[in-house]
Formats: structure tokens, C-alpha cells, sequence
């Protein structure tokens, strides 16, 4: 299995004006109801997976 | 008054319209947007741009140039051919490699192709170009989504 290590320092942020918009962004989709919450989670678990997204 | 960078392609208008009845996430996609020329090099992130237009096939946004990028004499075709064409520095060559892994498979992505943009844009400056690639990378996903369901522009 191959050790996974931080790319970036973890602390590091980016652009704050960015970040913050891309922060009401996730929000509003997560607010969003038109998608039922099973179909959701499988697209969530689905995606996470094809980024290789741990967490 | 900041200034806002227009989009020749339309995106913006397609996303208006298919989200028409949700206008906090076209507020929320456009000020992405908006902040993501704001925090980048431009002329790096419309490299970038026309590139992931060209590999995920979509025309309406690498065929037209973002108003006030200058890219000098460098054509779309000269961003397909990056690798071996003498336009590109190696801060840019970086960036394209950086930005056609992260379309073609992001979990895939090597320290070796991180490397270069991290020494060269630091650890925030990576981050927020990682940022402004997601940006733009998902409004053209989105749009090509949307256009091959009849749900906007004329494509079916």
C-alpha cells in the first residue's frame, strides 16, 4: 500500500476570497433538495473514490 | 470598483439559465469565478483554461480568449502542442502538466508533477491555483453535462 503525504503544508489556505466562495458553494449544494439523499451519498462515496479522497 | 473578467463563452449564461431557480449557486459559482482571476496569474490560468477546454472537447471555450488575458501570439493550437512548442516557460509547462493530469485522472496525480508549482508558487499559491483549476475545470463539465441533456445551448 502505497504512504500517502501531504503535498501542501496543511496549514496552508490559498486565496481567502476564493476559498470562501467555494465554501458558500459546497454549502448551497448541500442545501439543495432535489437530489434524494441515498442517490446523494452515492455520488458523494462514488466521487470521493475517484479522487482518491480518503477522508 | 474591482473589475469583473467577462466570459465570451457563454458559460455564465448557460449556468444562469439551467440554475435559473437556484440564484444563490449562481451567485456563489460566479463569485468563484470572479475569484479565481483575481487570485491567479492570469495569463497562467487562461493557459490552463484553453487547455482543459481542449481535452474535455469543449469548443464554445477554447475556441474564444478571455477579455484582457494577453496571451501574446500564442494560439490555441500552441497550448495543444505545450510539451515540445518554445512559447512556454517552465512555470507554464508545469501548470499545463499539473491541469491534464487533474482532468484525465486526478487520483493519479504524482509528486513529480506537484513539485515544480509548489516550489515555484509556494504552498498557498498551489492551493489557490488548485482552486481556480477546480473552477474552472467544473464550470465546463457542467456545461458540456447539461448541453448533452438538452437541458441548455444547442447541442443535444
Amino acid at each position: 500500500m502505497t504512504t500517502r503525504r501531504p503535498r501542501v503544508d496543511p496549514r496552508a489556505r490559498g486565496d481567502r476570497r476564493l476559498r470562501t466562495a467555494l465554501g458558500a458553494y459546497a454549502a448551497a449544494a448541500v442545501r439543495g433538495d432535489a437530489v434524494d439523499p441515498v442517490t446523494t451519498e452515492v455520488v458523494r462515496l462514488r466521487c470521493a473514490e475517484h479522487h482518491d479522497c480518503h477522508t | 470598483m474591482e473589475e469583473t473578467v467577462a466570459d465570451p463563452a457563454g458559460t455564465d449564461a448557460i449556468i444562469a439559465e439551467v440554475l435559473g431557480d437556484r440564484p444563490d449557486v449562481v451567485a456563489v459559482l460566479d463569485e468563484a469565478r470572479q475569484a479565481s482571476w483575481a487570485a491567479t496569474d492570469g495569463r497562467r490560468l487562461e493557459l490552463v483554461r484553453v487547455r482543459v477546454a481542449q481535452l474535455l472537447d469543449c469548443e464554445a471555450e477554447w475556441s474564444v480568449a478571455t477579455p484582457g488575458i494577453d496571451l501574446g501570439p500564442v494560439t490555441a493550437h500552441d497550448v495543444a502542442t505545450w510539451p515540445t512548442h518554445p512559447a512556454f516557460d517552465e512555470l507554464d509547462r508545469a501548470a499545463l502538466a499539473f491541469a491534464e493530469q487533474w482532468v484525465v485522472d486526478v487520483a493519479g496525480m504524482t509528486d513529480e508533477l506537484v513539485a515544480p508549482l509548489r516550489d515555484a508558487l509556494g504552498d498557498d499559491g498551489l492551493s489557490t491555483f488548485t482552486n481556480a483549476l477546480m473552477v474552472i475545470e467544473q464550470r465546463m463539465r457542467l456545461r458540456q453535462t447539461w448541453e448533452r441533456l438538452g437541458l441548455a445551448g444547442d447541442r443535444p
